[in-house]
């Protein structure tokens, strides 16, 4: 099972693809700093490389449309791709288990997110670092709130005490865990429906759609999407309607679901 | 001798549309079975339930999944981003019964560099196809599945892959070979199996222990005359071909062996302009199951 979900990764993370892990996080990161160093000088305030890294990262724009979009297409036709090249058949018969195989998959959504998002953030930190100096802490800048200045890293409201470090690690594993549900959705779709466009349609139509939604509080509530970002539950803008915790459970459920519904399907399907 | 595939009563259908109907067949182990009919007659199907990525709508299928199944698809199903080795490392893995050593000695085999590092999407044709026979035969299993695997290959190719396969027939792997290439199913096979519109329609023996068809070739009409009535003596039927440069010819239906043949003939005054043996003409069995069809 280990070797499997290994395998899963490997096929996921090592192919020239997942190279666009670098100039996605790399474009984030320059529209991000493009908008908070003249906003930096305007002021005149001290920053640092962590409001460059959140500016990024958690900035729910930059999430959506590069971040989120990117692992979509890295992830989204992993099982068509399995059966369109006939990888299924020379897995299979070795697995003689196709719930095993289907466990490795969902598995490996999970492990691709982790290294999707640790070489996303090593490429953010590492731009950011040329740009902003180092410090051990949150600047005056990220921790003043209803600053004047307060519109960019502004809007996120950091937990007392939070220290950059754990809130970098909480950000990494959050985003890879609730990345990979959500891609868990348009995969399990692809067991039946057995087309790759299909599978990338799905994902990217949702996170244009959810734009749209976002400004019906009940909409906005129930969608995912909004779930998915860990800026989200920083933010004073939508902490009102969704908390943490609730989405962890949320995001379990639709996990489960997901994994439950696929395990059914891959028992009957033929590849 | 033990069969390593027993296939009963299978049949496949998608919706209403039946992709197989009753297929019965088995394989013994050390035997070659190829499976020839057109594109869309079942061939490909029928591994896939074989190998277990296709279920089976009805029917049972007999074989020892521990001693594991080799499967060689018509497309090369490889990691592009890969090199040959790490390839093979990843499948292997799965079953983790072989070592890199063991995954090495078998790309050797087929002729493949193990060393090379270059990615697999780069190689040609016909060496994605000799790395696909490596995965298959890796791990020594009991049964191999081969789906049109002369495909890519150039002339070296199939002679190299013919006499792989004879190899490890004589080491007892049980082999199905799917193919529409007769010339070729003709040289590999035991036994071939004829299917089309998802139906069995014949299975030929090729290497019939029971009757055997022997083409001998005179200088004179006198000769044919003198093995004419050898023949009738001997009570062996001879069908009268047309004459080859000249020289007047037939073919004898007997369970006599060649060399057998020969000395009787000669004992019999007979000129041999030549002798050689000929197995069931399987172009021909296969245009009458086509005719009997309706396909030709």
């Amino acid at each position: 099972m280990i070797r499997l979900w290994w395998n899963e990764t490997l096929r996921l993370v090592w192919c020239k693809r997942f190279l666009a892990v670098f100039p996605a996080f790399a474009l984030a990161t320059f529209l991000a700093l493009g908008n908070l160093l003249p906003h930096f000088r305007a002021y005149n305030v001290q920053a640092n490389v962590w409001d460059g890294v959140f500016g990024t990262m958690a900035d729910w724009l930059y999430f959506r449309f590069i971040i989120l979009l990117v692992f979509v297409f890295l992830t989204a036709d992993t099982l068509v791709q399995d059966t369109s090249s006939n990888w299924s058949w020379l897995v299979l018969p070795r697995t003689n288990n196709r719930l095993r195989w289907w466990t490795a998959k969902v598995l490996s959504l999970f492990s691709a997110a982790l290294v999707y998002f640790i070489i996303g953030f090593l490429v953010v930190f590492a731009i950011c670092a040329m740009q902003l100096p180092y410090a051990g802490n949150f600047s005056q800048y990220a921790t003043t709130q209803g600053s004047p200045f307060n519109a960019g890293v502004g809007t996120l409201e950091f937990p007392a005490g939070a220290t950059p470090f754990v809130l970098s690690t909480q950000m990494i594993l959050y985003s890879a865990f609730s990345s990979a549900i959500f891609m868990m959705i348009p995969v399990t779709i692809s067991i039946v429906v057995r087309q790759g466009y299909v599978a990338l349609l799905i994902p990217f139509v949702w996170i244009f759609l959810s734009m749209f939604w976002q400004t019906n509080n009940f909409i906005f509530s129930i969608d995912l999407i909004p779930r998915l970002f860990y800026g989200s539950y920083f933010s004073s803008f939508s902490s009102r309607v969704i908390n943490l915790s609730t989405s962890l459970i949320y995001l379990s459920l639709v996990g489960i679901a997901c994994y439950l519904a696929g395990g059914y399907m891959i028992k009957r399907t033929d590849f | 001798m033990n069969e390593v595939l027993q296939v009963k009563s299978l049949t496949k259908r998608v919706k209403q549309k039946v992709i197989l109907q009753d297929v019965s067949l088995s394989v013994s182990e050390g035997e070659i079975l190829g499976l020839i009919g057109p594109n869309g007659a079942g061939k490909t199907t029928l591994l896939k339930i074989v190998s277990g990525v296709v279920r089976a709508t009805s029917g049972s299928i007999l074989l020892d999944k521990s001693a594991g199944i080799g499967v060689v698809p018509e497309q090369a199903a490889l990691l592009g981003d890969m090199n040959a080795l790490q390839n093979l490392r990843m499948l292997s893995s799965i079953r983790g019964k072989i070592g890199t050593s063991e995954i090495k000695q078998t790309l050797r085999r087929v002729g493949l560099d193990p060393d090379n590092k270059t990615a697999v999407r780069n190689y040609s044709l016909g060496m994605k196809q000799r790395l696909m026979l490596a995965q298959a035969i890796m791990e020594r299993p009991k049964l191999l599945l081969l789906d049109e695997p002369t495909n890519a290959l150039d002339p070296l190719g199939i002679i190299d892959l013919r006499m792989l396969l004879s190899e490890l027939a004589q080491a007892g792997t049980g082999i199905i070979i799917a193919s529409h290439l007769l010339n070729e199913i003709e040289r590999m096979c035991d036994r071939v199996a004829i299917i089309n519109g998802g139906k069995i329609l014949r299975q030929v023996n090729l290497r019939s222990t029971e009757q055997t068809s022997i083409e001998v070739s005179v200088s004179t009409a006198d000769d044919w005359g003198t093995l004419k009535r050898w023949a009738e003596s001997a009570h062996i039927e001879l069908e009268k071909l047309t004459p080859n440069k000249g020289l007047p010819r037939g073919i004898l239906n007997t369970k006599m062996a060649v060399p057998q043949v020969i000395a009787e003939l000669q004992s019999a005054g007979v000129a041999i302009e030549s002798i050689s043996h000929v197995g069931p003409n399987l172009e021909a069995v296969f245009l009458e199951c086509a005719q009997l069809q309706g396909g030709v």
